[in-house]
């Protein structure tokens, strides 16, 4: 026995010793670490993007907070449910393991306990949970989950459910179990009703569901009593009220309910005096609504009626109201009384504004000759007056209103005078800017960010805007909690005022780890070259949106998200980048019948004749972006229609049925960063055919861009583009027959173009301000497999400028200048790259392209034709200026001037032979753009020419 | 026979010591659990080392709950969610001495800097983290003061309530569930 003794004794100690090698986690942090495993799902993993947020590393001390933060980056990648970190220590080194559980659905929700207890619904239950986390709940959420499961027993009466949620995993899918022990219904005790209600109590009762011995469901019994309510309310009854007091006993196993009704007498609502526009009086008093008709509802709807009426220049106008019980119904009567309008008589007089021009102040004043007079528009043309003081540095100037009435001889109609006396007071003028607390910062950085200058207006919404310029330039740094206050101090006479701006900088944060996920087709440095931010650099929450920007532009992405990770550590932060992908192929089809009418030529005739033509018509497009994961995409479009046959446009049969067909066909592939640079480049193939009245065309082209933006005001653009068009069936008169070259490429033209823009423009439709350029060339050559060698290129620039103390005028100028050469003996264009003017965008007192240089009798060099018919050239002069001037509403009046010309050579540029056509415009700011209307001039008409010209287009004219 | 049985038990005993020997060898080398995400509030994992260090730190305590490692927790997953709110409000910095002077009540609970030492690096807690912590904490004080002017226990009342309402609008992900 001694010797079994001594062995319990020796398996005491060492189980003891067992767990004394059981090791605490101080045992392993400073330890060197042995190796580093990645273990997914059992299986040991070298998966590069796992690999890659690891911060432990064999040979290095063991950190828990670099543990931490390999943890916390692993399972932000979100796709393991859980991660965890095991070490063990092997040969005095630590074994360090990192256990990747991945996401395992809740494929299944399970439901045991006592589930047969009366009012326990599993399937309801169940419903109660996909209602709101859908079918597959993550099980992040089930403390959540089980405390909807315990209102939603509550509501049947069991108020002590106890809920006992567990995970049950088989394979990869999770089945969650809720145990349910659902305690003691609670039932209903004693039932007291005090008041009376307006039916018999049994009924009432009855109709609240109440009965002794019921569960207490108190979710039921609030939806009855304010169901009954609202009937009640329905009727009239506004006031009528049903509260119920629960008192539980018995360990809550009973609820006694006293309920307390209050009926209220019938309401009835009257408007006496003066009409009130039927369709406001629910918005007046909105008894049925707020289900009341207490006194402070009373009021509002009072205040409501008069100011409704002092809008409209009723001044004097009342609304009292009373209340009368009789019978027990309740009375409710407006009266109301408009009393006169009041009319201003005169505009403002405004007075004591040495400083500040009346024209500044004009143009934003509410009250105006013949107006509905009201307070409320007084005080906001004080406000105005005031404000424009403030602004100009009268921080403490003062405005008066003086308002003085005068009756007519029309008792509705009272004239009123109002006057508004300035009292300026001094101008407050910065004496100095000084900052403190800046270290990242230095002054003159943190000057160019603020407006407030020495010398110049003190505007303290100025000072405000500078406080918050400041804070946004330290946010910029990675300053995320420097904060600004601004304090101004003034002179004893209010003159003069020091601004100190008070930084106090905090910490500066970095950017740890750029955490990429979701990406599963896109390539990662797709969206790394997205990102404004990189580990290493400041936290920049401006760089962040711009990145959540940028990736959502791509249209690569269903979703972007962009979290900051925080760290234990002050100074870093891990970015996580979580983007959904949106379907690669996107596909679209359509198909239908077109009727049209179209002139065709007359069988066996040569007359023309109108026949009505049903086509029927298809087409398809296929989208394919986010081509292998480089964010290029490709798009194919499709259109057939199929046109009945006539004899004339084609040499067919004569037989009756379909004939030539239209199509087009086209391709279009865009390469962003092509070969891996900053341009975007596109390539473009089009086939098509298409019918007109007099003539149709087969036309083919091939085009390859490229186009880089250098700065948010510069870019360039590279060209290639190969074209032919062919006509056919053509039944045109000789002078139409001149056109059609002007229109159509008829050889083969292989050309490269480039170009050069800046553009500072505010918008590019309908701009405000700024200017743009642009500098364009292209070449043409046989050595380029073109039938036709020229040189083209134009110069073009625009300038835009607000009026200063206009109603926002707009002064706009453009220029053009467009000069060419052909290879050929005489240097001529073919007609359709040739220069010509005249319509809508050139010089508008021409109608289109039919400016030129014309003599009498004609000279070489003239541009126009003995019929009139311009030929183009190969030289361009046109000068545009425009006054733009809002009017009202979305309408503007254009005065505008034209000049230019079209010149058969560069060398024959002569601006003395440019001509003038001034002109008005009126445009209208529609939601579609600004609807223009012009009609130009000509100044010195030459014999057979129209005095003027009109169009009516869509955009600005440049 | 006496021998025999005698050869016996020494065999048996051998035996058992063996046992017990590779039971101890084999309770040696059972790995340890050093980390783990427990929750995720808008967006933030709070892990084991987290609640280890709030607990050691003296941050946080369990109040004598059966599952302290739940306590703790879920008071972590409550300042979790305050700190998102007082972030967006801004309250003031505190000053550096203020922070300072916290860092040093810390330090204070523990009898040595061993052992201090020994707490930091237990639960991966560097000075800095340590400061930035305490910063934390303070910025919550300020705007709780800033937002909940009663006094006593009325000021804990509208505190719990409010911490109630953000659990309810919050986006908490909890994942510590027993047996898990």
């Amino acid at each position: 026995m001694r010797v079994l003794g001594r062995v319990a004794g020796a398996i005491a100690l060492c189980a003891l010793f067992g767990r004394a090698a059981h090791a605490d986690v101080a045992d392993y942090v400073g330890r060197t670490i042995g190796s580093v495993r990645l273990v997914l799902d059992g299986r040991e993993t070298t998966e590069q993007v796992l690999m890659h947020v690891v911060q432990t590393a064999a040979g290095q001390p063991l950190s828990i907070a670099q543990v931490r933060e390999t943890v916390t980056h692993l399972f932000s990648l979100g796709r393991f449910e859980d991660v965890r970190a095991d070490a063990v220590l092997e040969n005095g080194r630590v074994a360090l393991r990192y256990d990747l559980v991945p996401i395992h659905p809740v494929a299944r929700l399970q439901f045991l306990g006592r589930l047969d207890a009366p009012g326990v619904d599993a399937g309801a239950l169940r419903r109660t949970i996909t209602d709101r986390y859908g079918v597959s709940p993550p099980l992040g959420r089930v403390t959540d989950m089980r405390l909807l499961i315990e209102d939603a027993l509550r509501a049947r009466g069991y108020l002590h459910a106890v809920i006992t949620p567990r995970a049950d995993a088989l394979g990869d899918r999770t089945t969650l179990v809720f145990t349910i022990e659902p305690g003691d219904r609670t039932r209903l005790g004693a039932i007291t009703v005090v008041g009376r209600p307006t039916v018999p109590e049994a009924e009432f009762l009855n109709r609240l569901g109440l009965k002794p011995g019921e569960p207490y469901e108190h979710d039921a019994l609030d939806a009855r009593i304010e169901k009954y309510v609202a009937e009640r309310r329905s009727r009239g009854f506004y006031e009528d009220k049903v509260v119920p007091d629960v008192r539980f006993a018995d360990d809550d196993r009973v609820a006694n309910i006293t309920v307390t009704v209050s009926p209220g007498p019938h309401v009835r609502v009257v408007f006496t005096g003066d009409p009130l526009p039927s369709d406001r009086r629910a918005e007046f008093l909105p008894v049925e609504r707020e289900g009341s008709v207490d006194e402070d509802l009373l009021e509002d709807a009072q205040n409501r009626i008069e100011e409704y009426f002092r809008a409209l220049g009723y001044r004097n106008a009342t609304a009292p109201h009373r209340r009368e019980e009789t019978d027990g119904e309740l009375a409710i009567t407006f009266d109301v009384t408009r009393g006169p309008q009041y009319r201003l008589s005169a505009p403002p007089a405004i007075s004591g504004n040495p400083s500040i021009p009346l024209a500044d102040f004009e143009p934003g004043l509410q009250l105006r000759e013949g107006a509905p007079f009201s307070d409320a528009r007084l005080q906001a043309d004080v406000s105005l007056i005031a404000g424009v003081y403030h602004g100009r540095g009268f921080a403490r100037a003062a405005v008066q209103p003086n308002v003085t009435t005068a009756p007519t001889s029309d008792p509705n109609v009272v004239l009123v005078t109002v006057s508004l006396t300035v009292t300026e007071g001094v101008r407050t003028v910065v004496d100095r800017v000084t900052f403190s607390g800046n270290a990242a910062m230095d002054e003159t950085t943190l000057r160019s960010r603020t407006a407030l200058r020495a010398g110049e207006p003190y505007v303290p919404a100025q000072q405000d805007v500078d406080r918050d310029a400041i804070h946004l330039a330290y946010l910029d740094l990675g300053y995320e909690n420097a904060s600004v206050e601004a304090a101004s101090t003034f002179s004893a006479d209010g003159t003069r005022v020091s601004v100190v701006f008070t930084i106090r900088e905090g910490p500066q944060i970095f950017v740890d780890h750029v955490l990429i996920v979701g990406n599963v087709r896109t390539s990662t440095a797709t969206i790394e070259h997205e990102l404004q931010v990189q580990a290493g650099d400041r936290f920049n929450l401006a760089l962040i949106t711009e990145s959540r920007r940028r990736l959502t532009t791509l249209g690569l992405f269903r979703r972007v998200d962009i979290r900051e990770l925080q760290h234990g550590e002050e100074t870093t932060r891990d970015l996580l980048v979580t983007v959904e992908e949106a379907p690669p192929t996107t596909i679209g089809f359509g198909g239908g019948v077109e009727f049209r009418s179209r002139v065709v030529q007359a069988p066996n005739s040569t007359t023309a004749v109108d026949q009505l033509e049903l086509a029927p018509r298809a087409s398809f497009q296929i989208s394919r972006r986010n081509l292998f994961g480089k964010n290029r995409s490709a798009d194919f479009f499709s259109s057939v229609s199929v046109h009945p046959e006539d004899t004339g446009q084609t040499s067919g049969t004569g037989i009756a049925g379909f004939g030539l067909a239209e199509y087009r066909l086209g391709g279009v592939l865009h390469e962003p960063r092509v070969f891996d640079t900053a341009a975007d480049g596109s390539v473009n193939v089009i086939f098509e055919q298409q019918i007109r009245s007099s003539f149709n065309f087969a036309r083919r082209s091939l085009s390859a861009d490229i186009a880089r933006r250098f700065s948010r005001t510069i870019s360039a653009t590279a060209s290639y583009q190969l074209q032919r068009t062919r006509l056919f069936d053509l039944k045109l008169s000789p002078e139409d027959q001149l056109l059609i070259p002007r229109l159509f490429t008829q050889f083969r033209l292989s050309s490269f173009s480039g170009s050069g823009i800046y553009d500072t423009r505010d918008d590019p439709v309908d701009p405000h301000s700024g200017e743009s350029g642009t500098i364009s060339a292209q070449l043409a050559g046989e050595h380029i497999w073109s039938e036709v060698g020229f040189v083209k290129s134009i110069v073009t620039g625009q300038l835009f400028r607000t009026i200063p103390h206009t109603n926002r005028i707009v002064f706009a100028a453009n220029v053009r200048l467009g000069m060419a050469e052909g290879f050929s003996n005489d240097g001529q264009l073919p007609p359709s790259e040739r220069f010509f003017a005249g319509g809508d965008t050139t010089v508008r007192g021409f109608t289109l392209d039919q400016l030129g240089v014309r003599h009498t009798p004609l000279q070489p060099g003239d541009t126009i034709d003995q019929d009139g018919f311009s030929v183009g050239g190969n030289g361009l002069v046109i000068f545009n200026v425009e006054l733009r001037t809002p009017v009202f509403g979305g309408v503007s009046v254009v005065p505008f001037l034209d000049v230019g010309n079209v010149f058969a050579r560069v060398t024959d540029i002569d601006l003395t032979e440019l001509r003038s056509t001034p002109g008005l415009g009126l445009r209208y700011k529609s939601p579609f753009g600004p609807l223009r209307f012009d009609v130009g001039f000509k100044v010195n008409r030459q014999t057979g020419e129209p005095l003027s010209a009109w169009f009516i287009s869509f955009g600005q004219a440049f | 026979m006496r021998i025999q049985n005698s050869e016996f038990r020494i065999q048996i005993a051998r035996a058992l010591i063996a046992l017990a020997l590779l039971t101890g060898a084999a309770r040696a080398a059972h790995a340890e659990l050093i980390e783990r995400v427990l929750a995720v509030v808008a967006g933030q994992p709070i892990t084991l080392s987290d609640v280890v260090g709030a607990r050691d730190l003296g941050f946080q305590s369990a109040d004598g709950a059966s599952d302290p490692m739940r306590a703790i927790l879920s008071k972590l997953i409550d300042r979790e969610l305050m700190l998102a709110e007082t972030d967006r409000y801004g309250p003031p910095e505190p000053t550096t001495e203020a922070v300072d002077r916290d860092v040093a009540r810390v330090r204070a609970r523990f009898a040595s800097q061993a052992e201090f030492d020994a707490a930091v690096a237990r639960s991966g807690i560097d000075a800095q983290h340590l400061r930035e912590t305490v910063r934390q904490n303070l910025r919550i004080a300020a705007y709780l003061d800033q937002r909940f002017t009663a006094a006593g226990e009325r000021r804990q009342a509208l505190i719990d309530d409010w911490v109630a309402g953000l659990r309810r609008r919050g986006n908490v992900l909890d994942l510590y569930l027993p047996g898990r």
